[in-house]
């Protein structure tokens, strides 16, 4: 689906050139918004679901034992998660003898019900996955990596840096966690994978200022989060992260002209930032620059045709062009991905109205509603 | 005068014992139901472990104890409700929230759980003014708003059904206009 999407995709548009390079350089790291490779992703801790052991995972430093740790993040209603978690299920037992630590990061749903903890169990005893496995109540952790889809996957080397970020689970998206992995272990020649190629760093004092910004964001203290954010890039001019931050907090406080204007330097200091790229695309169509946003979203999904949010504006871009089926294609695309998010689920429904399909737009509805209930979901419920 | 000063300070020395003593009886009475309101929490919690690990007779068993402990503890009756309807007991569970209702007649997760089972009985009027109480302080509740969109559904009328969730949409994810 994403293939033939990706082709068809590809013929509309001129950026071949962005194409090509995304192709040499390898996938950008598209699952977490807040977060590009080099960064040291934030530290979390939680029960293993099976154990009730305390897990703390926290960035290594580089010091002898350091582990490469593989984060997870995975639900029960993702068939793609099963395939992953399968797989580093396979690559936890083979690597077992090496500074090698996998954790399942289960993202179910905010508030846990009963029922949901009981299926979350019954697929981890399932599987006999020989790592830990946290649900993250809350959310917590999930919004603090800015997660996109599910699965998403976080590579961490000995340093504490995030190596490979992607979203969703492919082959390529497989070989490459192996590839990584292998190079991070000292298995492998470093040059047989494109993905480890030199990553930037931001200076030490930047980054703490930017993790600084981003807790405060996540907490809706915007002018605070925004002075910190300023700070990290009078510390590391060079630092794309804190403008692409300061983007996305300018979108949702509503100054569209200033988003756009951070999105942009961002991606100019780095031109691999799909969540920048996307925002930028979003900036623009916010302010109804249909043309250009179009443009902007199909440079993010040349960079990673799997970032929902990317999907979810050029469809609706497309959509105000007219061009329904192609709307609908990228929606497709976009739920196949995602088939949970609430969000995505809200435009398709909205867009099925407009098209008419009224039936398919409750149903389209209700499963997004229904993930953000608190309420317990009983499956008798009436259809319609 | 010196009987009538014996009088008064026997007086004032009985009156201090009869307050002290209904003080003490007030101190034992809180200290019970402080240990009644401890072991509830704690059986309530062995509950819903218990539920989750999908045992849920076990749970069923600690929430029984809980009513034997406390016999107007909604908690347990939320619980209880919430049991019968993972078994598909829509009228034990009815009759558990319903109690509940009535011994907590402003929990909110009461009435909507309720009427959410109201609704899977049939009952929409009856589910429709359980929300609707609900919406009166919260008008924009999530829950409340999911429910409602199922009553008109349930009532065939499937454009206001999606106007309901468009509404709590908007609300939860913010910004949902491009």
């Amino acid at each position: 689906m994403i293939t033939r999407f990706h082709r068809e995709f590809m013929s509309r548009t001129i950026l071949v050139i962005v194409f090509l390079s995304a192709m040499v350089l390898g996938t950008a790291s598209a699952a977490f918004k807040y977060l590009q490779e080099g960064m040291t992703p934030p530290e979390f801790k939680g029960k293993d679901l099976i154990t009730g052991e305390e897990i703390v995972w926290k960035p290594g430093t580089g010091d002898e034992g350091s582990e490469v740790a593989l984060i997870v993040f995975w639900a029960t209603w993702s068939p793609r998660s099963m395939d992953l978690l399968r797989d580093l299920k396979t690559m936890a037992e083979q690597y077992k003898d090496h500074n090698f630590r996998v954790i399942a990061v289960n993202v179910d749903g905010q508030e846990p019900s009963p029922t949901m903890m009981r299926e979350i169990s019954r697929t981890s005893v399932e599987l006999d996955l020989p790592f830990p496995i946290i649900v993250d109540e809350g959310l917590k952790t999930f919004y603090a990596y800015g997660v996109i889809a599910v699965p998403s996957i976080a590579l961490v080397d000995g340093s504490g840096h995030l190596r490979y970020g992607p979203s969703g689970y492919s082959y390529t998206i497989k070989d490459r966690i192996i590839d990584s992995t292998e190079v991070l272990l000292g298995l492998r020649e470093v040059d047989a994978v494109a993905s480890l190629t030199p990553v930037y760093r931001p200076k030490p004092k930047a980054s703490r200022y930017y993790h600084l910004g981003r807790k405060l964001a996540g907490k809706r203290l915007y002018e605070r989060a925004l002075g910190n954010l300023d700070k990290a890039v009078e510390e590391d001019a060079g630092f794309s992260s804190p403008f692409n931050l300061k983007g996305q907090i300018q979108l949702a406080m509503g100054n569209l002209e200033e988003a756009e204007r951070n999105f942009a330097r961002s991606v100019e200091l780095d031109n691999t930032s799909v969540a920048a790229m996307a925002g930028w695309g979003r900036s623009l169509l916010l302010q109804d620059r249909n043309e250009e946003a179009a443009v902007k979203l199909a440079a993010a999904l040349d960079l990673d045709d799997t970032y929902t949010p990317a999907l979810v504006d050029l469809a609706e871009c497309r959509t105000r062009e007219g061009k329904l089926e192609e709307a609908w294609d990228l929606y497709q695309a976009a739920r196949d991905l995602n088939p949970r998010n609430p969000e995505l689920l809200f435009h398709l429904g909205r867009f099925l109205r407009q098209k008419g399909e009224a039936s398919s737009a409750v149903a389209v509805y209700k499963t997004a509603i229904e993930q953000l209930v608190t309420l317990p979901i009983l499956e008798s419920a009436p259809q319609h | 005068m010196n009987f009538r000063i014996r009088t008064s300070v026997f007086m004032v020395i009985l009156g201090c014992l009869c307050t002290g003593m209904i003080l003490s009886a007030d101190g034992a009475g809180a200290a019970d139901r402080k240990a009644v309101v401890q072991r509830s929490r704690a059986l309530l919690a062995e509950a819903r472990e218990a539920f989750a690990a999908g045992q849920s007779d076990t749970a069923l068993a600690r929430l029984e104890s809980v009513l034997v402990e406390d016999p107007a503890n909604p908690d347990a009756f939320y619980f209880i409700g919430l049991i019968k309807l993972s078994h598909a007991d829509t009228s034990g569970a009815e009759a558990a929230l319903a109690e509940g209702v009535r011994l907590a007649p402003l929990s909110r997760r009461l009435k909507l759980l309720l009427a959410r089972v109201w609704v899977e009985s049939g009952k929409t009027v009856e589910a429709d003014k359980l929300v609707s109480e609900v919406m009166v302080l919260r008008p924009l509740d999530v829950d409340a708003l999911y429910i409602k969109g199922l009553i008109a559904l349930a009532e065939n009328d499937s454009t206001a059904a999606v106007e309901f969730w468009d509404t709590a949409l908007t609300e939860e994810l913010g910004g949902g206009d491009l």
